[in-house]
């Protein structure tokens, strides 16, 4: 077995047996549940992937990312947005060479988010503004700046940052580096949404096979086997997209992205409709992948924007 | 310049404002101002608070004012004290009460919730045409209002395991109905349990149906009222709701109620029949639900594309531009259904489903266009994309509305009508 199939074991069991259960309470901010996470990333070394072995990390090419976070989004797509702003916040700080501490729990802003999305264990953001880099500690943000929540991945700390918050700059990426790590982010960030709604037609497929409604189960009916085998295609196009994108160039990881980000948000929207008037309810859990899978689709500057920008780039 | 020319140039100058077919009467438009000078400067600053805290505490001081200027008893015939024409509703239909529904839901659509199922608590009194349930209940509302104690209706068919079954013909003949009302001298033995009954926790007047005959089913569901405090009536659980969040959903128990005969509206078996035609009336306000959330999205996405200096940019003017034809689109057939009266299925249908299609389209653009700012809680974009999915589902899921369109479009149905041709 080699350390990829290692690793995704370790993330699958963690998965079934952990995160699904912690999820609802990460989502209220339970400090106890991030913390819970945060231990066990430290145990399976998990929050160094990213990073090059020789770094000390453990050096995940980026398949193997997008397969990680689609686990982990599955069942919380809030812990594996904070764990990808951590993963971003790493890799600039390895193209400027800065030494990534292994202790240290990074969040970034301006790769992912305009805004800085971190799990609530941050110690450091990295912000990127037009490719000046700089170093803003936890507590600087905790004091200094505006803290706002958003429809979707809650749990997660969210700060705009302010003129009032202390930045230590670290350096500057050129243009061609900055966009790639933006677009490697981006594509990342659509595995989480890959997950999220795989879990959501898991959800509504359950759902298919229990409810009744006019003296069969609902699965038997044409519009709903219809509307599942749209879900199903939907993610396995998305899924597909995202993976090879990873091995792509930035404009594939940016279409990617984008088409991803719209078909899993339509998936949720689904989702939520099979379930009818229970899935609009917060007991149960579609409810928050459709927050979630809409959040993650506008994040930054939205789909809309993003499959604009891949062509006009290209004319420049 | 000639008469021709001048004539031209008045043509071309003043296009689209020579006759248009949605000018209102002057009183309607007049209170259509009043309310959204209401909504505006009363509801609007305690918009995020109602949604923040639904579950805590009921806007009454809201639905006291809605009282004040007529919103619980507007469409009351006059000779139960209410305010509307009984020849309104065959001119009209629910246009006037529908466009009130869809100023509330431009700044909430919960509230606009608390008084549209209201409305449809009171519908099956006022189309069954009983006039003793009437002269009961209706006046009770009325005089309600007028005292500043204001009582509010609910309207509950939905049951645990038959949600879309009441609301479709052929799911409700195979419906696991669980309300079921034992006929005893002089009343009714109630039991069962009703779900997501919007205003359920809050209502005095509950119009609630139920089998009468196990065996059955359906065929003899009929109409009671059941009031607040009649024991063995309680609220269960209160749902907490994605959105929509200012209007409570709640779970209706009926342990042995006694439900006096003279609560019952219309005659036993009638309920099937109520029910739908409730559902026809009531399916197109929906519509106007749903379009208020998605006009108030794009009014907030456009204050949003000013801010940032993007307007000018042709991208921009097109995505708007598409938005806002899908609303005035939408727009004109929920009018439509809305003026119909009696109610079309087909029509009803039509306007519920595409109306909130439209504006689940248009709510999920105009956040992915804000991106950052699209998300963030307290923006009221985010709330109009929570709130807007709903009306897809309640009243009939869009499914169930394809299902109703396809049951009584000529031509599509069994009664071999021949197809509709325009």
């Amino acid at each position: 077995m080699n350390l990829y199939q290692q690793i995704a074991g370790a993330v699958e069991s963690f998965v079934k047996r952990e995160l699904t259960e912690l999820s609802a309470d990460m989502e209220k901010g339970d400090v106890d549940a991030w913390e819970r996470c945060r231990k066990w990333l430290h145990e399976t070394v998990l929050h160094l992937a990213p990073l090059s072995e020789e770094h000390g990390g453990v050096g995940l090419g980026e398949q193997e990312l997008c397969g990680v976070l689609l686990e982990l989004g599955k069942a919380s797509a809030s812990f594996a947005v904070a764990l990808l702003s951590h993963y971003a916040g790493i890799y600039v700080l390895q193209s400027l060479n800065v030494t990534v501490d292994r202790n240290m729990f990074y969040a970034s802003a301006g790769l992912l988010s305009h805004h800085v999305i971190a799990a609530p264990f941050i110690h450091n953001a990295v912000v990127v503004e037009a490719g000046r880099v700089e170093l803003v500690t936890g507590d600087q943000l905790r004091e200094r700046s505006n803290q706002v929540a958003l429809l979707g991945l809650q749990g997660c700390s969210v700060f705009v940052t302010t003129s009032d918050v202390h930045a230590k700059e670290l350096g500057e990426l050129n243009l061609h580096e900055q966009k790639h790590i933006y677009a490697r982010v981006q594509n990342l960030l659509a595995a989480v949404a890959v997950g999220n709604a795989m879990d959501a037609l898991r959800i509504a497929e359950g759902y298919a096979n229990e409810r009744y409604q006019g003296g069969d189960v609902i699965i038997r009916h044409g519009i709903v086997q219809e509307i599942l085998g749209r879900m199903k295609a939907k993610v396995l196009l998305s899924e597909a997209g995202v993976l090879k994108a990873a091995a792509g160039g930035t404009e594939d990881k940016l279409m990617a992205r984008a088409l991803a980000a719209v078909l899993c948000e339509e998936v949720c929207v689904d989702a939520v409709q099979l379930l009818g008037g229970y899935g609009y309810m917060k007991d149960y859990v579609v409810e928050r992948k459709l927050r979630d899978a809409k959040t993650i689709a506008a994040l930054d500057r939205g789909s809309t924007a993003l499959f604009k920008q891949v062509i006009e780039e290209k004319l420049l | 310049m000639s008469l021709r020319d001048k004539l031209l140039n008045f043509l071309y100058t003043h296009r689209g404002f020579i006759k248009d077919p949605c000018r209102l009467p002057r009183h309607v438009e007049k209170k259509r101002q009043e309310v959204r000078h209401w909504a505006e400067e009363e509801i609007l600053p305690v918009v995020e608070e109602l949604d923040r805290r639904a579950k805590e505490e009921f806007p009454w001081e809201i639905v006291r004012k809605g009282a004040e200027i007529g919103l619980l008893t507007d469409l009351i015939p006059r000779t139960f004290g209410g305010g509307g024409r009984l020849l309104d509703f065959f001119r009209h239909g629910t246009l006037h009460g529908a466009l009130i529904i869809e100023e509330l839901s431009k700044v909430c659509p919960g509230v606009a919730v608390i008084f549209g199922a209201h409305m449809l608590g009171l519908l099956p009194i006022l189309l069954s045409m009983d006039f003793k349930a009437g002269r009961r209940f209706l006046s009770r509302v009325t005089d309600a209002a007028r005292s500043g104690k204001p009582e509010l209706c609910a309207f509950a068919i939905t049951e645990p395991a038959a949600g879309s079954d009441a609301e479709d013909t052929h799911g409700a003949r195979r419906a696991k109905l669980l309300t079921y009302a034992k006929k005893k001298d002089g009343y009714y033995v109630l039991n069962g349990r009703k779900c997501f009954i919007s205003n359920g926790s809050v209502a005095s007047i509950i119009t609630v149906f139920a089998a009468t005959d196990k065996e059955k089913g359906i065929d003899s569901w009929t109409c009671f009222v059941v009031e607040r405090g009649m024991k063995g009536f309680s609220v269960g659980r209160i749902e907490d709701k994605m959105g929509q969040r200012a209007s409570p959903a709640a779970e209706l128990i009926f342990e042995d109620v006694k439900v006096p005969s003279a609560n019952r509206v219309g005659r036993e078996g009638e309920g099937w029949k109520l029910n739908l035609l409730t559902l026809d009336t009531s399916r197109p306000p929906v519509g106007f639900i749903a379009l208020g959330a998605a006009q108030h999205a794009v009014r907030k996405g456009l204050e949003y594309a000013e801010k940032e200096g993007l307007l000018r940019d042709r991208h921009v003017q097109h995505i708007f531009a598409d938005m806002l034809m899908k609303i005035e689109a939408a727009r004109t057939v929920v009018w439509r259904a809305c003026s119909t009266f009696p109610p079309v299925s087909w029509l009803s249908a039509t306007a519920k489903c595409f109306a909130s299609d439209v504006a689940m389209d248009v709510c999920s653009r105009v956040v992915d266009f804000m991106g950052d700012e699209g998300v963030k809680v307290g923006n009221e974009v985010e709330k109009a994309f929570r709130d807007v999915k709903l009306t897809q589902i309640y009243e009939g899921t869009n499914q169930i509305q394809r299902l109703s369109f396809a049951e009584d479009y000529p031509g599509l149905n069994r009664k071999n009508k021949p197809f509709r041709v325009f």
